[in-house]
């Protein structure tokens, strides 16, 4: 037994070490800064976008029109690319994203109920609506978890069981919405169409303390979410208590995404398209992916928002329909170009 | 004790009984073979030595502590595991993936990187660092697999068939490697379908061979017992031969013969 | 497993945190800004910058001569013609809160219901949100209009013709009608009809018919099919929104529930265009219509 084999050693971090380990790991930052300093050139633009804002009226649509708009649009998005990130790692699989696993189509469901049994009392200040779109995605994320860990289900089984969710879910909410008088079912039918625009911070109010509890308590399982990656029983051996890391991911990220739903309707495609095009982009380390989805989702959903404000003059399309027609094919065309 | 103890553990999965009775001790510094014939129930001991197969009676501490009062991070200090070579979909760094292994540390993401470096060192793959794992060879990731497992710095460490999908030079340089562990001072418990590998750890007297068989322990004697080549007759229900060459021991199944 | 329930029992913990604070914040905002716009100093000079965000209120406002105050209309305002001139601003549900804006209204008048855009919109201007579903509520809202566009007696005079014309009680004869509903010829799946408890339901009454519903309906006014038959009216009047030089797909498709009283005696019509749907002044013309396509039902 030499000392040089001896093993565990506690080396200490020298100049060279720490130049093999940016040697390993580099080649990918120039990227993730890029993406970066692009996401917030498109937050900083955004608002400037669009009919010129001279005159008296200009202040006002700047500051309680197009910020807060911006403001909520790159929180939903954020939240969106976050949670469809570590969706996508705690189930390992792709095409897991809050919209696949159920979350986005329980949220809908809590919020519709509160819509139409609540009527109008639900859009007062008090957060009745974003408080019950959670509790619909906690329940129905949480049976899908409880049914991803009963046994050794296999993942496709995971997304089979969120779409079923979905399915579910989507027809009980319109069953409410056919029950609903005419107001209600007006306010439910927009609202399922996925909509940012606001007048005020009132928006901004009410999201934040959900999307901030949410981010921050998903970046921190960033060491644990990395370590499932190399698998999940692997993960339980290194420390990694998988039942814990798994629930508090799927719970915060129903409570994020549950808010947003509830604020702004189910805003389909930013939780797929912007993990999937960040890894393409930066690699799929979950010290990278994970806060580039966060910054990347709240750029993209900001960008679209903007297409949907200026593409017809005078009007606005949902911001859902731009989600899906720039998103999509942004997706083929990355997966295109990995392929070849 | 300070290392593993299994005492008369028993485990029920679906079912069947996949334990019986299982009583196993290993100290750092010990090596043990786990042979038995497939099914035996030798990676569900592993699990259950890790805490993750629940017991039906009977117990598992680790330096006399029952394993499931043991939070998982602090028990990843106590024993590492090298499962079965899983397949890993998504194409991390070896580096990113040997840094992982830290987890249970309290540490910056740096930190973990160097120590992971030096634990690819350690087995000589460091030149891999940068690799993705998607694209490694299967000996290149069981280079990496085992600098995760260094990386995690556990006195106890698993192993669940090290040369599994190898082949026959890599599979010896795995079981060197083997060696090297159990000489830096952990404790190993290694299963394997070819006892034969085992020479290769250096001095292999000091090892002890157990078998398995339908959840039960039927021997546990050292390498250099001169019944071992009995007892794994019996326990494969074949007929083994033991040969000599360049003064080792190799144990060898007869060769077929002839139906009349 | 246990330390999974207890990552449920934190993140609900975490809900009830964020809920405390987004309330705690939202009671800061909750009462909107004001706007940027001087709508005070317009108002004192007594020239209102309306902008009117339903079909109904925007007829109803040039109906009582107040069209110069009107800056900007929905998308759905089509009627009267000057009315198209001016500039769009989105739609009840989903305003274009910056075009809005830009008007400088001093007020924004829309129907009232939970889709208005109460909050937001206030933040903008002066909101007025007047309900416009039964008669009581047009002619009680037409009132209002009049009083706050400074045109009180024509919007009363308007409201008092409506009245006179619509709040009368159907004769004693009057046959069972129902008033269905159709966008344009389609397939019979179910129908969408008039409530007596509704605008159009007056004008049924005032046409001469008695809605084949008696009771007062809440929530969509749609039924099946067999609640169809078993209502079994007398006569069916369906009204389409889209223009159809040809009644007969319309009738045919009706045609083939032939258990109803209305088709085995062949008292089926088809009224047409968007007059039929309009819900603001120009409904009288519609109880004329009504009324003669009913005597000839009847025949």
């Amino acid at each position: 037994m030499d000392g040089e084999s001896s093993f565990p050693a506690r080396p200490k971090s020298t100049p060279e070490s720490s130049r093999a380990v940016a040697e390993a790991l580099g080649g990918r930052s120039g990227r993730s800064i890029g993406l970066c300093v692009a996401s917030a050139l498109v937050l900083a633009v955004s608002p400037l976008v669009g009919a010129n804002l001279d005159g008296p009226a200009g202040e006002f649509v700047l500051w309680q029109l197009r910020v807060p708009r911006v403001l909520v649009g790159a929180m939903v998005g954020g939240t969106l690319g976050l949670s469809g990130a570590v969706f996508q790692t705690i189930f390992s699989n792709g095409l897991a994203t809050p919209s696949t696993v159920g979350t986005t189509a329980g949220a809908t469901l809590g919020a519709l109920v509160a819509l139409t049994i609540g009527g109008g009392a639900v859009l007062t200040s008090l957060p009745v609506l974003p408080l019950a779109a959670f509790a619909g995605a906690l329940v129905v994320s949480l049976f899908v978890a409880a049914f991803a860990a009963s046994g050794r289900a296999r993942v496709n089984d995971i997304v089979l069981a969120g779409i079923a969710a979905s399915l579910a879910t989507t027809a009980i909410s319109t069953g409410i919405q056919y029950t609903a008088d005419q107001g209600a079912l007006f306010a439910a039918i927009q609202w399922s169409l996925g909509h940012l625009p606001q007048v005020g911070y009132r928006g901004v109010a009410l999201l934040a303390p959900f999307v901030v509890i949410c981010i921050g308590v998903l970046l921190t399982l960033t060491r644990a979410l990395q370590t499932i990656t190399g698998g999940e029983d692997l993960a339980r051996a290194q420390g990694v208590d998988v039942a814990r890391v798994r629930t508090l991911a799927l719970g915060v990220g129903a409570l994020g995404v549950g808010a947003c739903v509830a604020w702004c309707g189910p805003i389909a495609f930013v939780g797929l398209i912007v993990p999937h095009g960040v890894r393409l982009a930066v690699g799929v380390s979950r010290r990278v992916l994970l806060p580039l989805s966060l910054v990347g989702g709240a750029a993209f959903l900001v960008a679209c928002d903007t297409v949907a404000r200026i593409a017809l003059p005078g009007r606005e399309l949902p911001v859902g329909v731009v989600t899906a027609a720039l998103g999509a094919p942004a997706l083929i065309a990355l997966l295109a170009r990995r392929r070849r | 004790m300070s290392g593993l103890l299994m005492d008369t553990a028993t485990a029920v999965l679906g079912g069947e009984k996949r334990l019986d009775a299982v009583s196993l001790s290993l100290e750092p510094g010990e090596l043990v073979v786990l042979l038995g014939p497939n099914g035996a129930g030798k990676t569900t001991l592993l699990r259950a030595a890790l805490g993750l197969v629940p017991l039906e009676s009977g117990s598992v501490s680790l330096d006399s502590r029952p394993v499931g009062t043991i939070n998982p991070r602090e028990r990843a200090g106590h024993v590492g595991w090298l499962p079965q070579q899983a397949s890993i979909d998504e194409p991390l760094t070896v580096l990113e993936l040997v840094a992982a292994a830290r987890y249970r540390f309290n540490e910056s993401f740096q930190q973990s990187a160097e120590l992971g470096m030096e634990a690819l060192k350690r087995v000589r793959a460091d030149g891999l660092a940068g690799r993705r794992i998607t694209e490694l060879s299967g000996g290149e990731r069981q280079r990496a697999a085992l600098a995760a497992l260094l990386a995690q710095d556990a006195p106890i460490v698993l192993l669940d068939e090290p040369a599994n999908h190898l082949d026959p030079s890599h599979q010896i340089d795995a079981y060197r490697l083997v060696g090297e562990l159990w000489r830096a001072g952990l404790g190993v418990l290694c299963v394997t379908h070819d006892v034969n590998l085992v020479a290769n750890v250096g001095n292999p007297e000091r090892v002890r061979v157990v078998g398995l068989e339908r959840g039960r322990l039927q021997f546990d004697v050292p390498y250099s017992s001169p019944e071992l080549p009995q007892r794994l007759s019996e326990l494969f229900a074949l007929e083994l031969l033991a040969l000599e060459a360049h003064g080792r021991r190799i144990i060898v199944p007869c060769p077929a013969q002839e139906h009349a | 497993m246990q330390s999974a329930r207890g990552s449920i029992g934190l993140v609900v913990g975490l809900a009830v945190l964020a809920a405390a604070i987004a309330y705690a914040l939202t009671v800061g905002f909750g009462h909107g800004t004001t706007a940027g716009t001087d709508g005070g100093q317009n108002r004192a000079v007594g020239r209102n910058r309306i902008v009117s965000l339903a079909p109904a209120l925007t007829e109803t406002l040039f109906a009582i001569g107040a069209a110069d105050q009107v800056v900007g209309v929905s998308d759905f305002c089509r009627y009267p013609p000057e009315a198209t001139k001016l500039p769009r601003v989105g739609s009840g549900i989903a305003p274009n809160y910056e075009a809005i804006t830009r008007l400088a209204p001093t007020l924004v008048v829309n129907e009232a219901n939970e889709a208005a855009k109460k909050h937001e919109l206030a933040s903008i201007s002066t909101t007025r949100l007047l309900p416009w579903l039964s008669l009581e509520e047009v002619l009680d809202s037409t009132r209002e209009l009049g009083k706050i566009a400074g045109r009180k007696e024509a919007g009363d005079a308007l409201a008092d013709k409506i009245a006179t014309r619509l709040q009368v009680p159907a004769p004693l004869d009057a046959p069972r009608v129902l008033l269905a509903l159709q966008v344009k010829p389609s397939k019979l799946d179910d129908v969408w009809f008039v409530r007596r408890n509704s605008l159009h339901g007056a004008v049924l009454r005032a046409s001469g018919g008695k809605n084949a519903l008696q009771e007062d309906v809440s929530g969509v006014p749609r039924m099946s099919l067999e609640r169809l038959v078993e209502v079994d009216p007398e006569m069916i009047i369906v009204l389409v929104r889209d223009r159809v030089p040809d009644a007969e797909p319309v009738l045919a498709e009706w045609r083939k529930l032939g258990t109803l009283q209305a088709v085995k005696n062949d008292r089926i019509g088809v009224l047409d265009g968007r007059e039929v749907f309009v819900n603001g002044p120009r409904i009288l013309d519609l109880v004329d219509r009504l009324a003669v396509e009913i005597r000839r039902l009847r025949q």
